[in-house]
């Protein structure tokens, strides 16, 4: 029951995209018919013809307990000299295949993340309908792969530059293949590559194992979006290649974003879950392909979906580099300009827009918390000038005193940053302002205790062995309220405070210069403590003279000992001002 | 990120050089004196320890304005003395950036009244906020008052980190000469 209710609306998803396909796409494309299938051999054909980027559909066998229709969906990537491919297959929900096809040897290697093994398949590349006959094979060695799989993860269908092809980077944890994941995908083109593909699957596959989705997996509502991207990722005009940028397939991006920020962060986060490793990787490959995109030579070059992330996480590199580099020019080449280079073909502006809108929105997360409200509306413009590679956000003008201004609030904001990692306890601080209370209140209590330690060390250095006198005590409370004095908090008098005043004087200003020490930090009152009653002022006045005596080298060593940088937040909420 | 052992060590070996020059462990010298002496000593050498920064000439700058600190300043720090003493060529550029700085805020001033009435207070009160503030820094840092905003930061983040040194190293002495003093 279940099962055919899945695969008659699997069928009619699929319909959709087909339709949906077949109206968008320019014949490239090869899409599954309401049947769902296809000969692979009569693809090929039409694929080859084109050039050299296909789109083939293989349908798997049925599985016989089940309607369910496993579709493994191809994506050639064109053609590179030596004759090696990568397979993109994708399925529903889950797991990736990459195959490569190295064509010089002919054979159709499968490489599953799961264990990074690989099937080889002794038939030539260039005709799949071999397969065909393999496939029932093919089928029945991936689903041993996948009863031996413990868990599935989101289908990512990642394609890599031909440098990578032979071996993928077993970097994302999701390999397995969940036996129930040979759903059908309808629409092919489905290579958003790496976006999940979130196809509601025709059929699921009796699956007895235990299924660990991603949480944010199931049933993105990306179905739509998913079907556009696929649509456009279709849409390769013969022999452009140059203009096919898949760096984050961006143009499939457009889409997504109208499906608004949730969603994309479901995306990120599952994309992060995915590939956070892999972005490196990829990013630098970009760098390198995309030059290499120009060359007419069909290579394209699809990076994960991720890219999505991967993307703004190089350009928020090359961003954050260059905010660094505090030249006149203000140049900055982000990685979305070196890709641009490549670029032709004016949906890119429209993608670069869209990834712009992305990486801002990344950007501002990342950099500036504070300035959120800059990036409501439309798209941006960016500035598209030779040097000054400033992008203008959301909203904004583009004028050269804003983008200064912007240019000199991202730096501030930079620094406040690194700030708040120095400065301890600061790290949930939002705001200027309050930032810079921390940091100021940090700076008092530093140099409160250098002056602590001066003192300290000037009393060491005293040949003598201090006899305290009433007159140094004086002396040293009256330093100590100075050096108080000079501070702009004042959070009250901290009840050691009030104690001295109910003492006889003449020991007055020993508690004072006592207590005055005792504010700096809580050794003080831990050794005045240890030394006394627990609130060290209650002693009978007899006791304060053999206290008199060792006061000075025990408080010095508690001081030495005990204090520690951590105290500064608990010197700036005592009393700073006291008053004799 | 600067605070290696290295950095501390020199820091160290200045300022007991200081001390020396400055004749701190004397017996006559009275409390204040010594303590100046001391903190003549220490603030020297963590300038020289950090090198050319704003923050470090200022702080030269600042400790030779009295004229007996400036003989020892001279012998504690020899060549650097000049290096250091040198005050921070860019206040002439300070005054013209802020022209346009508070151009540039008049003008985003401007702009935000003609669009959205609601923001101007806050936006105007957390200027307002982060200015008072970032005066009260400036009068903390020293050599601060002739920087701007982002630089402020900059050395901020310096003078910190090396007032955290210099804190760490003067307690291990004190910890060291109490420990000595214990054993004696």
């Amino acid at each position: 029951m279940r099962g055919q209710k899945k695969t008659r609306r699997g069928e009619k998803d699929k319909l959709e995209r087909a339709r949906f396909v077949r109206k968008h796409s320019r014949a490239k494309a090869a899409f599954l018919t309401e049947a769902g299938r296809l000969k692979v051999g009569e693809y090929l054909e039409r694929a080859s013809s084109l050039s050299g980027f296909w789109v083939g559909a293989l349908e798997w066998g049925k599985r016989s307990e089940v309607e369910d229709k496993v579709i493994i969906l191809f994506l050639f990537l064109g053609q590179s000299k030596d004759k090696s491919f990568t397979v993109a297959v994708s399925e529903d929900p889950l797991p990736r295949l990459e195959t490569s096809i190295d064509m010089n040897e002919n054979k159709f290697v499968l490489n599953s993340h799961h264990d990074g093994g690989e099937w080889q398949f002794n038939t030539p590349a260039m005709s799949m309908v071999p397969l065909l006959p393999n496939a029932p094979s093919l089928a029945g060695g991936l689903m041993n792969q996948i009863t031996r799989s413990s868990y599935l993860s989101t289908p990512m269908v990642e394609v890599f530059s031909p440098g990578q092809w032979n071996h993928h980077p077993t970097s994302s944890p999701n390999m397995a293949l969940g036996e129930s994941n040979f759903a059908s995908t309808s629409s092919i083109n489905s290579i958003p590559v790496g976006k999940p593909v979130a196809i509601s699957p025709r059929g699921m596959l009796v699956s007895t194992e235990p299924r660990i989705f991603p949480t944010s997996l199931p049933h993105f509502p990306v179905d739509s979006a998913f079907v556009e991207r696929a649509a456009r990722f279709s849409c390769f005009g013969s022999g452009n290649f140059s203009g096919i940028n898949f760096f984050g397939s961006s143009p499939a991006m457009a889409p997504s974003n109208n499906e608004g920020i949730g969603d994309q962060v479901q995306k990120d986060e599952l994309l992060q879950v995915d590939h956070e490793s892999f972005n490196g990787s990829t990013m630098k490959n970009q760098g390198d392909q995309n030059s290499q995109i120009g060359n007419g030579e069909s290579r394209v070059v699809i990076f994960p979906e991720d890219g999505l992330e991967g993307n703004t996480g190089s350009t928020d590199a090359a961003l954050n580099s260059s905010s660094s580099d505090r030249g006149v020019n203000k140049r900055r080449k982000t990685v979305p300009d070196i890709e641009r280079d490549p670029v032709q073909g004016g949906r890119q502006s429209s993608s670069e827009t869209t990834k712009e809108n992305i990486e801002n929105k990344q950007k501002v997360e990342q950099i500036n918390s504070k300035q959120t409200e800059k990036n409501g509306k439309d798209n941006s413009e960016f500035v598209k000038e030779g040097y000054v590679h400033v992008r203008a956000r959301r909203g904004q003008a583009t004028n050269s005193h804003s983008l200064a201004e912007r240019v000199r609030r991202e730096k501030i904001s930079e620094r406040m940053k690194y700030l708040q990692e120095l400065v301890p306890g600061c790290s949930k601080v939002t705001g200027k302002a309050v930032m810079l209370d921390e940091i100021i209140n940090y700076v008092q209590s530093l140099q409160r205790q250098v002056e602590v330690s001066i003192m300290f060390l000037s009393m060491k250095l005293a040949a003598v062995n201090p006899q305290l006198d009433f007159g140094i005590e004086g002396l040293l409370a009256k330093n100590l309220l100075r050096a108080h004095g000079s501070s702009s908090s004042a959070t009250g008098f901290s009840p050691e405070m009030i104690y001295p005043q109910a003492y006889p004087s003449q020991h007055n200003l020993v508690h004072t210069g006592i207590s005055a020490m005792a504010s700096h930090s809580d050794t003080f009152r831990r050794a005045i403590s240890t030394q006394s009653t627990a609130s060290g002022y209650k002693e009978s006045p007899l006791q304060v003279q053999p206290m008199h005596i060792p006061w000075n080298e025990e408080l010095i060593t508690q001081m030495a000992y005990g204090a520690n940088p951590s105290n500064p937040q608990n010197m700036d909420s005592k009393a700073d001002d006291f008053a004799i | 990120m600067q605070l290696t052992s290295s950095f501390k060590l020199v820091f160290l070996k200045q300022m007991l050089r200081g001390f020396l020059l400055s004749d701190a462990s004397s017996n006559s010298m009275s409390f204040h004196e010594r303590k100046n002496a001391i903190k003549l000593s220490a603030d020297a050498a963590i300038a020289f320890a950090r090198g050319r920064t704003r923050w470090s000439q200022g702080l030269i700058t600042n400790l030779s304005k009295n004229e007996k600190n400036k003989e020892i300043l001279k012998s504690l720090l020899g060549r650097e003395y000049d290096n250091l003493r040198k005050p921070c060529g860019n206040s002439l550029k300070i005054p013209r950036s802020k022209k346009i700085l508070r151009r540039c805020l008049r003008m985003c001033s401007r702009r935000k009244k003609a669009g959205r009435a609601q923001h101007i207070c806050k936006s105007i009160l957390a200027k307002a906020l982060a200015k008072k503030r970032i005066q009260v820094l400036k009068k903390l840092v020293p050599g601060g008052e002739s920087m701007d905003g982002f630089s402020l930061l900059d050395e901020t983040l310096d003078y910190a980190m090396s007032l955290k040194a210099q804190v760490d190293v003067m307690r291990r002495l004190l910890k060291t000469s109490k420990a000595s003093l214990n054993i004696k």
